[in-house]
């Protein structure tokens, strides 16, 4: 529903920037309610347009691509998808919806407040979003909210990719291994992996952002940089630093958005094939493949930035090198549909339609990851006509599948396939008209991001424009047939038996609208998801699972995880996982400090208190003490009051000792500020007193979470696996600590 | 077939020859790229590092767990918490 929200809104918004761009002097009705300062008397001024360009980018990568084929299919079908209850943190789970909707209204909230959104795109390019309300409209609180927004949905997204990655491993019933697992889940995981590095990169980089522009730090911002003939007051930081930082979360994101897509429209035409895939595991080490090279790539994004050529070779390599499992993947769905007897359903159409526009806006990738072709196109309606497609188009045709096939599964009513085939060729034709011609307009050289075109050489080409608008917003027009389709199933839709479809993966042996616990009994798995076409028998498909419903309740999950509490080897999953994207986000900070270092003459060192390293040694002292009495509470004669007194005293130790820490690490950045070392003026300052404050909010967490642990103690209800958790947790607080030393003993 | 190799050198040559991307897209990152020692050069090249390692330490991580847990189920996982669990219920009966 969030999802379905920010497309409507980023659809609206996107018909308004067409409107404005094939008919720059009209009068938009509607459009000064949203703005009266952006559109006087409706008219869209390119300052606003910038905004809803920005917003209606943000919401749809977002809160749309993101979120919908990874968080909203996900988070329903995967627990069921590998024969489990639930995800293996429920709290978690709707702790990172939350965070999410809480990032929506933020985002949202711009939209009204202050005098516009953000003008900087997506992409929130410095020095326009670090310099504030100097650098115009929208650049205000605009763009604070939109840098808070991205802050707390990386928040959100990180909640749900330690989620999704402990679920996979660890709550998988009997006989899932892990090559029996559909394709549906083989890309949630892969993409969880992808989401807590990139988005791990991310978070930090908007910390860093929003200190440009309330703290007055200079990681982004270069020196000597005028704006309405007034030098503003920036060291010199580097806006290449922001690319940096920002594309190696945005070319991964890219393919977040794609491969659950692929996971749906793999598992859909499977079904409709009546035939498994020419080769699942050719499927499943190629989105592997794709995940781990998706990493070696974000430099292709700032090629025309003047960046060492050689650097340019090292990542156009790899960018070409991703379309082989792309290209593995698009011929096995190709072979494989050849010749089968192909179910045409709505799901099964936009499935194909995926498949079309995936290689359509695909093909146009070879040509932008060489970088003298680049060089011309990037900054033309060819890159929009590229990412629409292979991003956008792509994954809402895979979302639209998704929806069409687990419908009934959902709601236990069936959606109107009639409907749904209108809505396809509606969608399918509409797309093709909108973006097909933005290649023609790039290698035109229309160049992007311009709000009107009626004063230059691109005038000839305005007609074009034109005709993509009325596409565009005929296409839109068409999504009302979905969204009656929704609601009207939703009310008056037929009732749907447990197998409409005849598919033969998990979520097909229970009932449509599954019970509260996904499964009744024992599940046991027999075989691969795919088991269809076979011979001699009345039926062509065998179920992938048996399902017991009236046997005892031996699934693992209710005999081992009574309400409220984790499964043991998932938190340990859990933990490693959140060690993983807390080591990311230092590794960031890490490598944004060496390239601020290296970006111009301003880098101060200064002598570090003797309390820094004091404070340091306290930490690793307590984690020493900490192993102790992990030690003695594990030991056979716990039980003994003595020892357990020991135990308390113990931890009671490790709690002086954080807090002394803390106080340690306040005292040396007070002594150091005194020192004149501010956070705004010395940029090494400035990543300092960060490194500090992240470490030291690790540091506060483990104290919250031991007072939490001696608290159980005393009521004897400690469990082994709390324990041993928070000990993981503190001996990593420990180590960073020695690590942020041993960094700054270096690099100051 | 000789078409297909001819038109193979031709491609690889079309890659070789390419020329070096310079900043037409935007003024202000080329002007600080240009302008910047070989020390910026360097710089950007650490940092480039730094991002590169620590992905492919955490894929290397998960894909040894995944490979690790590639057979084993939440009933194997649950015989044998089950058991940790009874040895501890058995240790705070004996807490006084």
């Amino acid at each position: 529903q969030l999802s379905l929200l920010s497309v409507l809104v980023a659809m609206v918004l996107s018909w308004l920037m067409r409107i404005h761009v094939a008919w720059p002097s009209w009068g938009i009705p509607g459009a000064s309610w949203l703005s009266k300062a952006g559109a006087p008397h409706g008219v869209i001024s390119p300052e606003y347009y910038l905004s809803l360009m920005t917003m209606h980018g943000t919401l749809m990568v977002f809160f749309v691509l993101t979120t919908a084929p990874l968080a909203a299919f996900g988070n329903y079908f995967l627990p069921i998808q590998i024969g489990a209850k639930d995800m293996a943190f429920p709290r978690l789970n709707m702790l990172s919806f939350w965070t999410t909707f809480l990032a929506f209204l933020v985002l949202l909230s711009s939209l009204f407040v202050g005098d516009m959104p953000a003008t900087s795109g997506w992409t929130a390019y410095p020095p326009l979003s670090a310099v504030g309300a100097i650098s115009g409209p929208g650049e205000g609180l605009g763009q604070t909210l939109w840098i808070i927004s991205i802050a707390i949905f990386c928040v959100g997204s990180l909640f749900g990719s330690i989620n999704f990655i402990a679920t996979t491993l660890d709550q998988r019933c009997k006989g899932m291994t892990l090559m029996r697992m559909p394709l549906t889940v083989w890309a949630w995981f892969i993409t969880s992996c992808m989401s807590l590095v990139a988005f791990s990169v991310l978070l930090p980089a908007c910390v860093l952002l929003i200190l440009d522009r309330i703290a007055g730090t200079s990681f982004f911002v270069p020196a000597g940089l005028v704006i309405s003939d007034r030098l503003q007051p920036y060291s010199g930081g580097s806006p290449l630093l922001w690319q940096h930082l920002f594309w190696f979360f945005g070319h991964p994101e890219v393919y977040i958005a794609i491969l659950p897509a692929m996971g749906i429209v793999s598992h859909v035409l499977t079904a409709s094939m009546r035939r498994p895939m020419l080769s699942h595991k050719a499927i499943i080490y190629s989105m592997i493949a794709i995940g781990f090279l998706s990493y070696l790539l974000w430099g292709h994004h700032m090629f025309v930035s003047g960046m060492n050529p050689y650097s340019s070779l090292v990542f156009s390599l790899p960018t070409l090198v991703i379309t082989i499992p792309s290209t593995i993947i698009t011929l096995i769905w190709i072979g494989s549909l050849y010749g089968s007897k192909l179910r045409i359903t709505s799901a099964s159409l936009f499935a194909l339609g995926f498949i079309s526009v995936f290689v359509s806006g695909g093909v146009s990738g070879f040509l932008l990851a060489q970088p003298s072709l680049d060089t011309y196109l990037h900054a033309t309606y060819f890159v929009v006509g590229h990412f629409h497609l292979i991003m956008g188009v792509a994954a809402v045709f895979g979302i639209f599948a998704g929806t069409y096939f687990w419908f009934s599964k959902v709601t236990g009513l069936m959606m109107d396939e009639r409907l749904g085939k209108l809505h396809f060729w509606l969608t399918f034709v509409g797309a093709y008209c909108i973006f097909m011609p933005f290649y023609y307009l790039g290698l035109a050289g229309n160049v992007r991001r311009e709000s009107q075109f009626v004063s230059n050489h691109m005038q000839s080409l305005m007609p074009v424009h034109r005709f993509i608008t009325v596409a565009a917003l005929l296409t839109g027009a068409a999504q009302l047939i979905f969204f009656y389709n929704l609601v009207h199933s939703r009310l008056r839709g037929k009732t749907a038996i447990t197998n409409p479809w005849e598919a033969t993966s998990l979520e097909w042996s229970i009932a449509s609208l599954p019970p509260t616990e996904n499964f009744i009994g024992q599940v046991e798995v027999l075989h691969d998801p795919y088991q269809y076409g076979m011979e001699g028998s009345p039926i062509d498909y065998l179920m992938q699972a048996k399902v017991l419903p009236n046997a005892p309740a031996q699934n693992s999950i209710i005999a081992s995880a009574p309400n409220g509490i984790v499964h043991p080897s998932a938190a340990k999953t859990g933990i490693w996982v959140f060690i993983a994207a807390s080591l990311m986000s230092f590794a960031a900070l890490t490598s944004a400090m060496l390239v601020r270092q290296g970006s111009t003459q301003d880098w101060i060192s200064f002598p570090l208190p003797v309390i820094f390293y004091l404070s340091t040694l306290v930490l690793l002292s307590s984690s020493v003490v900490l192993e102790i009495a992990r030690r003695s509470f594990l030991e056979a004669n716990y039980s003994a009051a003595s020892r357990q007194l020991a135990v308390k005293r113990l931890l009671s130790i490790v709690l002086l000792f954080g807090a002394v820490f803390l106080g340690g690490q306040a005292t040396v950045v007070w002594q150091l500020q005194a020192q004149g070392w501010s956070l705004a003026k010395v940029p090494s300052a400035s990543f300092f007193y960060l490194f500090v404050a992240a470490h030291a909010l690790h540091v506060l967490i483990g104290l919250l979470a031991l007072a939490w642990l001696l608290d159980k103690l005393y009521g004897v209800k400690l469990r082994k696996q709390s324990f041993d958790i928070f000990a993981i947790y503190w001996h990593f607080a420990s180590v960073l600590s020695l690590g942020i030393c041993g960094l700054w003993m270096v690099v100051r | 077939m000789r078409a297909i190799r001819k038109s193979r050198a031709i491609a690889i040559l079309a890659l070789l020859s390419s020329k070096f991307a310079f900043a037409q897209g935007c003024a202000l990152c080329y002007t600080q790229a240009a302008s910047a020692s070989g020390r910026f050069i360097h710089a950007l090249r650490s940092g480039i590092f730094v991002l590169v390692f620590p992905p492919l330490l955490i894929s290397l991580g998960l894909a040894t767990a995944a490979y690790r847990k590639r057979n084993q189920f939440q009933e194997d996982i649950s015989e044998e918490t089950n058991a940790r669990d009874s040895n501890s219920k058995i240790n705070s009966a004996q807490d006084p």
